[in-house]
């Protein structure tokens, strides 16, 4: 969840008169204050029971800086603000010269791709008079091909996965494992683990509980060897007997908190100390190495997290709008059949036929509403592919203008259709179409009649009679026309549903395909236009929208025009146009 | 004729052909005067109901589908009471029953259908009827109101008698 801090002073508590509200019940009633003075935020601890903390630390006040992690009770919050310089301010200081202008002097003498980067660190140039030098630049090209691993993915596995096959190719390991902080429980848990190729993947590995504890402990990474005279490890096990094993742990350390470690060993067999003349395989520059590394990985896990919390949380949010939206129109739904079942219960305790049967047309309308909304419904949360045949889209335009052709005379709204001429047939779905025409046609209808409406709410003289107000809506009389059209030249076959009804501002054309968006109150549901926009995407299509508030909207729902392939030639050809 | 709202001339305690110019029967009880109710509520289904049922009772139904209609009524015709469906506006419906309550500055008792409690509403006091409801629990709450804003008016007038 996101808050914005928009006013100078709000508080944070469990009680619902906080600014912000959490539902914590470690949090106090009224648990802290953040302050607002000029582009610096204070919080207050407002003498809670748990106290509240920044990053990590108990504060009383605090001036809170970006990235700093609050934790009031069991809650967390990251607290995010703009830098101190205004983007306007940054603006005013660069000037983009136009080309040709004085001023510019520059050229463009080389440029390179983005991916080239990485040769910067290629040993193109003699640098094996210095080993110190070849083994920085190596180091650099760990650090840089670390950055890019962990830049290029969202997925924990994947990005842990990534480092290690690093870390693979740059030491000579026999196993690694990563291990990461359990969010729930603090424990170590294995995320990833590797051994080295022709090592039996099916080995164990044995990591001291010691050692994790110190790096754990410590926030230290560790070079430990069973060679060396160190008290800490116990060696034990005799060097000629079983080699020597080596072994670097690292903490991964983020931004606030321990996030794991990574854990490599090897094993030096006792052939090769001697033809070396080395007990060790793992340096303290492995070791700094394998620090940076960690902490890079650690950074990325950590945004990695946050980012799946916050694509969680918006993922939630959605849910949640859209069960409410839902809700919403269930609830009028519901509130017309209890009105239509009302009056037939009424007209049959008072013989009243025409009562009764004016109940029943309510019950049958919302039971259309309610049909009308399940299909919109399945429509846009299915991914389906359309399906596609050959169909005729006069037929299908002229079957959604006579299913329309009751409701438009019902609101006083004259429906007229025109066939396109010649068309032929083509490969559309046709249900689908029919779907995505009749909400766009059905929107129009609608746009008439709230035009009507708002015109007999404005006009001045306005009183209660109904002959009166009939009569300006006489005057209003809506009309909506349905046109199909076949664009040989570019093969294209546009319908065209023209109202004129309320029409739309400029400012808000571009919403109208916006799911749950609805100017038409507790009528509309939001999905309408949305379901044709995606059945005709589904296409390939498009709709366009032109509209002027007062004179009425065309929507064009454009699609490209796919011809019946002819059997056995493999290529589509156009056939006969009717 | 009777008086509506006490079934009875003998019952209403107001004093014979003093204040009483929209009584049925001239000079007579105010309270024969006929009750009226604005419905402002885009539902058709709810027009109807109320119609149908209140109409039984001799109480005139006025109705608007939307809050700027409805908003125009209020301001010319003098109603017993106002429905209003908060959702008559869409987004704005709020705030434009506000403005019906302040256009109702007379005393005209409002029902608002649906959740007054929201903050923003400015509705705070008012008689409210959470939606979904059953109409024979609103056409109660509506009778109830009509009552209560008739005794308030017979004792304004006894005041000022």
């Amino acid at each position: 969840m996101r808050f914005e801090l928009e006013a100078d002073m709000l508080t944070i508590g469990r009680d619902s008169a906080n600014g912000i509200q959490l539902h914590d019940t470690e949090v106090s009633r009224r648990h802290a204050e953040l302050r607002r003075t000029g582009a610096t935020f204070t919080l207050t601890d407002l003498a809670s029971s748990n106290g509240t903390y920044v990053n990590g630390e108990k504060i009383t006040v605090r001036e809170l800086s970006n990235g700093d992690e609050l934790q009031l009770g069991g809650t967390q919050m990251l607290f995010t603000c703009l830098a101190d310089e205004s983007t306007d301010d940054i603006a005013d200081k660069i000037d983009i010269i136009a080309r040709q202008q004085p001023g510019d002097q520059s050229r463009i003498i080389h440029s390179i791709r983005e991916s080239e980067g990485s040769r910067l660190f290629d040993l193109g140039a003699d640098v094996s008079g210095s080993p110190w030098l070849a083994r920085a630049r190596g180091n650099l090209q760990v650090m840089y091909r670390t950055a890019l691993a962990v830049s290029h993915t969202l997925d924990i596995d994947q990005l842990l996965n990534r480092i290690m096959q690093l870390i693979f190719e740059w030491v000579e390991a026999d196993r690694g494992c990563i291990m990461l902080v359990d969010a729930a429980g603090g424990e170590l848990t294995p995320a990833v683990r590797r051994n080295r190729k022709g090592l039996n993947p099916d080995d164990r590995i044995k990591i001291s509980q010691t050692i994790l504890d110190y790096v754990m402990e410590h926030n230290e990474g560790v070079l430990t060897s069973n060679a060396r005279d160190d008290d800490r490890w116990n060696p034990a096990v005799s060097i000629l007997q079983m080699g020597v094993c080596e072994a670097i742990c690292v903490p991964m350390r983020g931004r606030y908190n321990m996030v794991g470690l990574i854990y490599i060993d090897t094993t030096i067999s006792a052939q090769r100390i001697i033809q070396q003349q080395s007990t060790t395989k793992f340096s303290d520059e492995h070791l700094k190495l394998m620090i940076a590394i960690a902490h890079q990985a650690a950074l990325a896990v950590e945004d990695t997290r946050y980012y799946s919390a916050m694509v969680q949380a918006e993922r939630l949010a959605a849910v949640g709008q859209t069960i409410a939206t839902l809700s919403h129109h269930i609830k009028n739904i519901l509130q017309g059949i209890r009105g239509g079942s009302f009056l037939i219960k009424e007209g049959l305790a008072q013989h009243d036929e025409h009562m009764v049967r004016k109940g029943w047309e309510f019950v049958e309308k919302n039971q259309e509403r309610i049909s009308h909304l399940v299909m919109d419904m399945l429509t846009f949360s299915k991914e389906r592919e359309p399906e596609l045949v050959p169909a005729d889209m006069n037929e299908v335009a002229a079957d959604v203008v006579e299913l329309m052709a009751s409701r438009a005379k019902e609101k006083n709204v004259e429906l007229v259709f025109t066939p396109a001429e010649k068309l032929p047939t083509l490969i559309f779905d046709p249900e689908g179409l029919h779907r995505a025409i009749l909400n766009v046609v059905g929107n129009a209808l609608d746009a008439c009649e709230r035009a009507a409406v708002e015109a007999v709410a404005d006009d001045e003289t306005l009183i209660a009679d109904a002959e009166h107000n009939a009569e300006i809506l006489q005057s209003r009389a809506g009309r909506v026309e349905v046109g199909v059209q076949y664009d040989r030249e570019h093969r294209q076959l546009r319908i065209i549903v023209g109202d004129n009804g309320q029409g739309i501002p400029a400012d808000e054309i571009e919403h109208v395909f916006s799911l749950f968006v609805s100017k038409k109150g507790n009528r509309g549901t939001g999905l309408g236009l949305s379901v044709s926009q995606k059945i005709v995407q589904e296409h390939g299509g498009r709709i366009e929208v032109t509209s002027r508030v007062g004179e009425g909207s065309v929507f064009s729902l454009q699609l490209p025009a796919v011809f019946p392939e002819q059997p056995g030639s493999g290529t589509s050809v156009e056939i006969k146009p009717k | 004729m009777l008086c509506r709202a006490l079934g009875s001339f003998d019952r209403c305690d107001l004093s014979v052909g003093q204040t009483h110019p929209t009584c049925f029967q001239q000079g007579r009880c105010r309270l024969a005067a006929r009750q009226s109710v604005l419905v402002v509520d885009p539902l058709e289904e709810t027009h109807e109901v109320l119609r149908t049922a209140l109409g039984d009772q001799g109480i005139e139904v006025v109705a608007a589908r939307s809050s700027i209609h409805g908003l125009s009524l209020a301001r010319r015709r003098e109603v017993s009471l106002i429905v209003y469906d908060l959702e008559s506006d869409g987004v704005s419906g709020v705030l434009t029953g506000k403005l019906l309550l302040e256009s109702a500055s007379r005393g005209t008792p409002l029902l608002v259908l649906g959740n007054a409690r929201r903050p923003a509403a400015g509705l705070t006091g008012c008689q409210s009827l959470p939606k979904p409801y059953h109409y024979a629990a609103l056409i109660r709450r509506i009778e109830e109101l009509l009552g209560a804003a008739e005794k308030s008016a017979r004792r304004s007038d006894a005041r000022a008698a």
